[in-house]
């Protein structure tokens, strides 16, 4: 199986996600980078880090310098979409199952990858979610049908929860931080124009469901994979512009100071980097306190930041 | 995430049972393990230093010097380990981490000590481990912060403390674990008040032999387990049986010859059991149950007192285990 990780010039994450798969993650055939356009000069620097792992890019740096200027337009006329991208890569593999993550994501539990494509297969089992938001064991739980225990005493659980809205299929499909069966991943990509629609994924998902009763779906016990929020990935949505935050600011600091080698990608492991870890950074940068403060208050504030700090 | 750095000196059979229950128990690999090691003329790791190449071998020059070295080219955690040390089951080691994150007040986490082990202060229990105030009991090993047997700290807590004092004084593992004790106890190092362990012991300490005369460790001479006798036996291809004791219930961190055992059969070679389906186990374990009426009178009525299991533990360690799996069985079954 290979694992595939989407990443769109965060360097300083992107580090921290391969080491977490390197610690944690057995029996894989390839790591492979889905580049959308990290920087030259950060790429070259990761290749030298690990030398092992594969990296297809869609585009050079040049198209986050296009997006930070407010091209974005123009970006996706020379370089696609990078939803196009990923479902183009990932077509090519040849085994039936993969595992996507994003560079904001890393690995906390060991995850033996034979393990799980035995119980798939065994389950004819099209997806397992090793990441989720919300859980409510009291209601989910009973819609467990069949468990299997791993060696490190954690387990996955084949699950049949009833599919009734668009809002139910995300208790079977999750964008990424999952094992796929490549035809699953690739129904529910196929229709998909921009890479942050996640509608059309769910209602494909959604569809799917209803052709295909002889398939099941699965989850881990618990999340085998935290995601962290240091800085959104888009540029161009109502979180970042709302609350007047220029999250390539942040960005910025953080892809500078990894390169300088003045932030520990590993630090505050298993956690998400801590605020005072990155506000400390962030004033060796000489970030202005009205900035700080605007970022610190996205950060923490549930209203302005959806995504909130849980999940860790 | 973590930097296991092993000391072992004139014993390469019983390191290499410390590394290959590591391995095999907590999934860590060769890449983040570094061994500073010595030996007498006549004893050679070079086998090892072969088979295991990913490891990072250092043959000790100056013990403080080396050690200091490793310590500040290491990861956020760090895992001490003594070549006297055997793993006896599985390990979340992810979830020591997250204690130590998460919990600042947490110094270090113990992979000997869990409620098998006798003496327990009052334990807080969470979820996925147990916490004590070590500055609040006398019982022996649960006071006892520092030590370099089986024990993870946070980088930066072992910076701050080798920081603080004369680190050419420390001429072997003996001399580090002790005048840091030292100097915690006597108020010279300030630590956190708190340590974690999992629910039960990781691993154990076999006190088959002993390596240096600085410390007069008292140590279990009744079979031929000398480290020249296992020298001979490591050199005859033999290995430390460490799986014969999973999952044992020891009721001290040191044990005796009595968990002692060598195999023709090469540990590194295991496969961890695959995924399996848990009713299935479920059925296994019920079969578990048909054995004599009086061994499952005594295990459904809990009446394995301290004393008995001491007295089945001495008679066969073994019998204990079985006792331990079954009593685990049954309260899932129920």
């Amino acid at each position: 199986m290979n694992i595939y990780i989407k990443t769109f010039n965060r360097p300083f994450y992107l580090e921290r996600c391969i080491r977490s798969v390197l610690f944690n993650v057995r029996n894989y055939d390839k790591i492979i980078i889905l580049d959308d356009g990290t920087k030259e000069e950060y790429k070259h620097k990761l290749i030298q880090l690990f030398p092992e792992i594969s990296w297809v890019a869609n585009s050079d740096g040049g198209k986050y310098d296009l997006i930070r200027s407010g091209n974005s337009k123009r970006a996706k006329e020379l370089y696609g979409d990078p939803a196009s991208f990923w479902l183009r890569e990932i077509s090519k593999d040849p085994n039936d199952y993969f595992l996507l993550i994003e560079d904001d994501t890393w690995f906390v539990h060991m995850i033996d990858l034979k393990d799980f494509e035995s119980v798939l297969v065994n389950e004819n089992s099209v997806i397992c979610k090793l990441f989720w938001g919300e859980y409510n064991p009291l209601e989910e739980d009973k819609y467990i049908v069949r468990k299997y225990k791993l060696w490190n005493d954690l387990f996955i659980h084949r699950i049949n929860p009833p599919i009734q809205s668009v809002e139910d299929a995300y208790k079977i499909y999750i964008v990424a931080m999952a094992i796929f069966r490549k035809d699953y991943y690739e129904n529910a990509l196929k229709k998909v124009n921009h890479f942050a629609d996640e509608t059309t994924q769910i209602t494909e998902s959604l569809d799917y469901y209803h052709r295909k009763p002889e398939v099941s779906y699965c989850k881990t016990s618990e999340r085998f994979i935290y995601q962290g929020w240091a800085t959104s990935v888009r540029h161009d949505d109502a979180i970042t512009i709302d609350v007047g935050i220029n999250s390539f600011d942040f960005v910025d600091i953080l892809n500078d100071a990894w390169f300088s080698g003045a932030l520990d990608v590993m630090a505050n492991y298993p956690y998400d980097f801590n605020m005072d870890y990155l506000v400390n950074l962030f004033k060796g940068y000489k970030l202005s306190a009205e900035k700080l403060k605007v970022y610190v208050d996205w950060r923490t504030t549930p209203q302005l930041n959806p995504t909130t700090l849980y999940y860790n | 995430m973590v930097s296991v750095i092993i000391f072992s000196k004139d014993r390469p059979l019983q390191l290499e049972g410390y590394l290959t229950s590591l391995m095999f128990y907590s999934g860590i690999r060769e890449e983040n393990i570094h061994i500073l090691y010595t030996s007498i003329p006549g004893i050679s790791y070079e086998i090892l230093v072969e088979k295991y190449k990913r490891i990072n071998w250092i043959n000790e020059s100056s013990y403080s010097a080396d050690l200091n070295r490793l310590i500040r080219a290491s990861e956020n955690y760090i895992m001490f380990g003594c070549d006297d040390v055997f793993f006896i089951e599985t390990m979340n080691i992810n979830h020591a981490f997250e204690a130590l994150e998460q919990d600042k007040s947490i110094f270090s986490f113990h992979l000997r000590l869990g409620l098998n082990i006798e003496n327990r202060p009052q334990l807080e229990q969470h979820p996925k481990y147990l916490k004590w105030n070590w500055t609040q009991t006398n019982s022996m090993h649960w006071n006892y912060p520092w030590e370099v047997s089986a024990a993870i700290y946070r980088k930066s807590d072992v910076l701050s403390i080798i920081d603080r004092i004369d680190f050419s004084l420390m001429k072997s593992p003996n001399y580090f674990e002790d005048l840091i004790v030292k100097g915690v106890r006597e108020r010279e190092i300030a630590i956190q008040p708190n340590l974690a362990s999992f629910y039960k012991g990781k691993a154990l300490t076999l006190t088959v032999n002993r390596v240096q005369e600085d410390y007069k460790n008292p140590f279990d001479q009744t079979d031929s387990t000398s480290v020249e006798d296992l020298y001979n036996e490591y050199l005859a291809n033999k290995f430390l049986d460490w799986r014969k004791f999973e999952n044992s219930l020891n009721t001290y961190i040191h044990v005796n010859s009595s968990y002692f055992s060598l195999t023709n059969e090469d540990p590194a070679n295991y496969k961890r059991p695959t995924a399996i389906l848990a009713e299935h186990e479920q059925e296994a374990n019920l079969k578990l149950l048909e054995m004599g009426f009086c061994l499952k009178w005594i295990i459904f009525r809990n009446r394995l007192t301290r004393r008995l299991i001491r007295l089945v533990n001495l008679i066969s360690p073994s019998l204990l285990l079985e006792i331990r799996r079954i009593r685990k069985k049954i309260r899932e079954i129920r």
